[in-house]
């Protein structure tokens, strides 16, 4: 009488058939399995995937189904019943499809991508699949250092998708059996295939040079349950500049490339009209930054009066002074009414450290401006743990914590929420080559900042346990990747939600396959030590991360180029006819 | 002006929840372009209003949202732009004027018709004589507060077997003070039979209000 999906929780993620969704072709040459390793909700919320699904889907020959990694309630019972996992679209199992392409956004769902090829019929490892097998193809961030990843997958695309997915599409299109596919795939440019590589070829990541060009889907997937960004979204730019030493998205999508308004504002209104949506957001690393802001606005306010339609703009960085400027042109939601901050450190000088070019000052002033304008919530956002940090950073934290508390001039003080994670250092960042610290320095450093924060402030912190795992696994290699399948096989799946994470399985994983977590997490890396990643080419130059990270040490800031002039990071080195492709943005 | 629209949530959206239902409505309001009323104020909102939200578990054949709209939009224009907008599951089927001080759907609910399918219905479907012939039945309604023993009887108006769908067919009282719910409805008579409480997928058929004393289809009223 009942279906699996009347025993599980949240049955909406597994039915599909939403609003914009496209039929499945089922006589395709081509049919990708698009995953996204985590739940439906956060999936459903990534831009990479809605440009990726509709870009397939939109290239003839080709098909695309969405998957998402099932929650333990639903696989457990799919393993019970003996059936696999098929797509949102067209009901195929995994193994039936040509590729099971994964985005890769964080560290913490590696264990999801075994989880979802085991659960639709494929086999995990490379080495393990056959000619009727699909290929398994990943790309995104974490794509960046493949070492970890590369027993499972067979293809890692590196950079922007847009370009690289119709190469990908045309290989698999023009060959029929797997390994002429791989040699194919190999071939393609910014595309690893491990099984082939000669251990030393470089593979450079692939750039789409100007935005306004490139794909963009003109309507969303609307899902019906809630998600965790359920709006449309505009990306106006890809790729910061602002260099700071911590951040990896900063140094991995350089160079900073821009849409111009004319083309958001076309995409804006199309999204509005094909989702119903009445929430329209602006993505990028850093928003505040799109110099094109006060055009967009203009053109949105006509394209879209009458609408309701609310602007909002996520990741405002301290020193950007836009809200005011967009206020008055949209609803604003006062249901929200809250400010987020990412000063990152505690003090000027590790703020130094890390080139985070933000002063207490711009912050308390900004914060100052927006309990004017009737922002009660204040959410800050600390690291500890950075390179070169003292007692006194981290006391720094609490004390520009009190100063905010004091903002207002009159009594009214403003409600703050402080929340730290441990700072993890990634590849292809100046402090590649840093030491995080230990779980018990990172606990004794929560605990001297509870000791010293107002009582009123709430603090949320990260568990010091799973940042030591993102850690292993951002810079780590084949063993990391050993220990990961390790941990799956032991039970270990959506490793990032705090209720499903078992750091004890880990533990336990890390001690039979005789990998010391230590080794990758607590180890500060020489200079001249060869890394897994060393055969990627993510524009930036080792030479201009090392002399980074020997600034930071001596507490050197560097300027932005958008600003300060080539700061000669590399990325133009033999590309570009030497010069970064500077957004283009057209007045309208 | 108001229009009262009926559409069906389909078998394969029977897990979609009430407010996740009431989001999609918006959002195909929003997509069709019609020209939907809101509320004044501060945090201004749709004017629509469901005649009564369906349970995750179960569709329905054919469910019932009022919507305002600013000025004039007749009945055939609505449905046309209402069919482009939803999404496959949830197709509408009717819209119909009303003036602007009908009474409100919810206000007008008496009952509601349900198609039962259960494990081991045509066993079951031997006992609804003696079941119905009852002058009480006596049954256990349980709530987060606790359990209470109720009569169902005066609740329920109908109650078939239809052997070509293996399903039961039931029509009960649907107030705010009285309401049988089809699953207590199924326990009650599964107890009465001596069987197990199967387990069962519900559909609401159809819900009614009242005209001259007698129950009418609730878009009718």
């Amino acid at each position: 009488m009942k279906d699996l999906l009347d025993t599980v929780a949240k049955p909406a993620r597994y039915i599909g058939g939403e609003l914009n969704a496209r039929p499945f072709d089922m006589g395709a040459k081509v049919k990708i399995a698009m995953c996204f390793p985590d739940v439906y909700e956060v999936g459903m919320s990534h831009l990479g995937m809605k440009i990726l699904y509709h870009l397939v889907n939109d290239t003839q020959g080709a098909a695309c189904a969405r998957v998402f990694t099932p929650w333990p309630d639903y696989a457990d019972a799919l393993r019970a019943a003996g059936r696999k996992l098929t797509a949102l679209e067209g009901g195929l199992e995994l193994s039936a499809f040509d590729a099971v392409a994964f985005t890769l956004p964080y560290e913490m769902c590696f264990t999801n991508i075994l989880e979802t090829l085991d659960l639709g019929g494929v086999p995990v490892r490379s080495d393990d699949r056959g000619d009727g097998d699909p290929l398994v193809i990943a790309g995104g961030v974490c794509a960046f250092n493949p070492a970890p990843l590369s027993p499972f997958i067979d293809a890692f695309s590196i950079g922007d998708g847009e370009e690289s997915m119709l190469d990908i599409i045309s290989a698999i299109r023009d060959s029929d059996t797997r390994s002429a596919r791989l040699v194919a795939l190999s071939r393609a440019p910014g595309v690893y295939v491990p099984a082939l590589h000669d251990g030393h070829t470089i593979i450079t990541k692939r750039v789409v040079a100007d935005l306004d060009a490139a794909y963009f889907p003109s309507e969303f997937v609307v899902p019906y349950l809630e998600t965790v960004h359920d709006r449309a979204v505009l990306e106006v730019a890809r790729g910061c500049t602002r260099g700071c030493r911590f951040c990896q998205a900063g140094m991995l999508y350089r160079p900073p490339r821009e849409r111009s308004a004319a083309t958001l504002a076309a995409q804006g209104e199309s999204l509005i009209r094909s989702t119903g949506y009445d929430e329209l957001s602006l993505c990028a690393l850093s928003a505040g930054d799109y110099s094109g802001l006060a055009d967009l606005s203009a053109a949105l306010t006509k394209r879209l009066s009458g609408m309701r339609v609310k602007l909002s703009l996520p990741s405002l960085r301290v020193d950007s002074a836009i809200a005011s400027s967009m206020g008055d042109a949209f609803e604003t939601d006062v249901r929200k009414s809250s400010l987020t901050f990412a000063p990152e450190a505690g003090t000027q000088r590790l703020r130094d450290v890390i080139n985070k070019g933000v002063t207490e000052e711009n912050a308390l002033r900004a914060a100052r401006e927006a309990m004017a304008a009737g922002v009660n919530n204040i959410k800050l956002y600390c690291m500890i743990g950075l390179p070169t940090e003292t007692e006194e950073d981290v006391a720094g934290i609490a004390g520009m914590v009190r100063r905010m508390l004091n903002i207002a001039d009159t009594n009214r003080r403003p409600r703050v929420s402080l929340s730290v994670a441990p700072f993890v250092p990634k590849p292809f960042t100046p402090f590649q080559w840093a030491a995080q610290d230990t779980i018990p320095a990172i606990q004794g450093k929560i605990s001297y900042l509870k000791t010293r924060m107002p009582r009123s402030v709430t603090l949320h912190w990260h568990d010091p346990s799973l940042s030591r795992l993102e850690a292993c696994f951002s810079r780590g290699d084949r063993r990391i990747g050993g220990v990961m399948e390790a941990a799956w096989r032991g039970g270990c799946r959506f490793d990032g939600w705090t209720e499903q994470f078992k750091p004890e399985l880990w533990e336990n994983a890390f001690e039979r396959t005789g990998v010391d977590p230590a080794y990758y997490a607590n180890r500060e890396r020489m200079l001249d030590e060869p890394l897994p990643w060393d055969i990627i080419d993510a524009g930036v130059s080792k030479e201009f991360l090392r002399e980074e990270y020997l600034r930071a040490v001596a507490g050197d800031v560097t300027r932005d180029c958008r600003e300060g002039g080539c700061q000669s990071c590399g990325l133009n080195a033999g590309r570009f006819d030497g010069r970064c492709p500077r957004a283009a943005v057209h007045s309208l | 002006m108001r229009l009262f629209i009926a559409f069906e949530k389909s078998f394969a959206l029977r897990h979609i929840g009430h407010l996740d239902l009431l989001r999609v409505t918006q959002r195909a309001l929003r997509r069709s372009g019609l020209p939907v009323a809101y509320s004044q104020g501060f945090n201004p909102h749709m004017l629509i209003a469901f005649a009564s939200p369906l349970p995750v578990g179960q569709s329905g054949r054919e469910e019932l949202v009022d919507v305002t709209f600013e000025g004039y939009v007749d009945g055939a224009t609505c449905l046309t732009a209402l069919k482009a907008a939803m999404p496959p599951g949830l197709p509408p089927k009717l819209a119909r004027a009303v003036s602007d001080d009908h009474p409100k759907l919810m206000a007008m609910l008496r009952e509601a018709s349900y198609l039962i399918r259960a494990d081991g219905a045509d066993s079951l479907a031997a006992a609804v004589p003696a079941f119905l012939a009852r002058k009480e039945i006596p049954a256990t309604r349980v709530s987060k507060s606790g359990s209470t023993r109720v009569d169902i009887r005066p609740m329920l108006r109908e109650l078939g077997y239809i052997e070509a769908l293996s399903a039961f067919h039931a029509r009960v009282s649907f107030t705010e003070r009285e309401t049988l719910k089809p699953d207590l409805l199924v326990r009650s008579l599964a107890e009465f039979a001596g069987a197990p409480e199967p387990d069962t997928l519900i559909e609401r058929v159809r819900l009614f209000g009242e005209k001259q004393g007698f129950a009418a289809p609730l878009m009718d009223c």
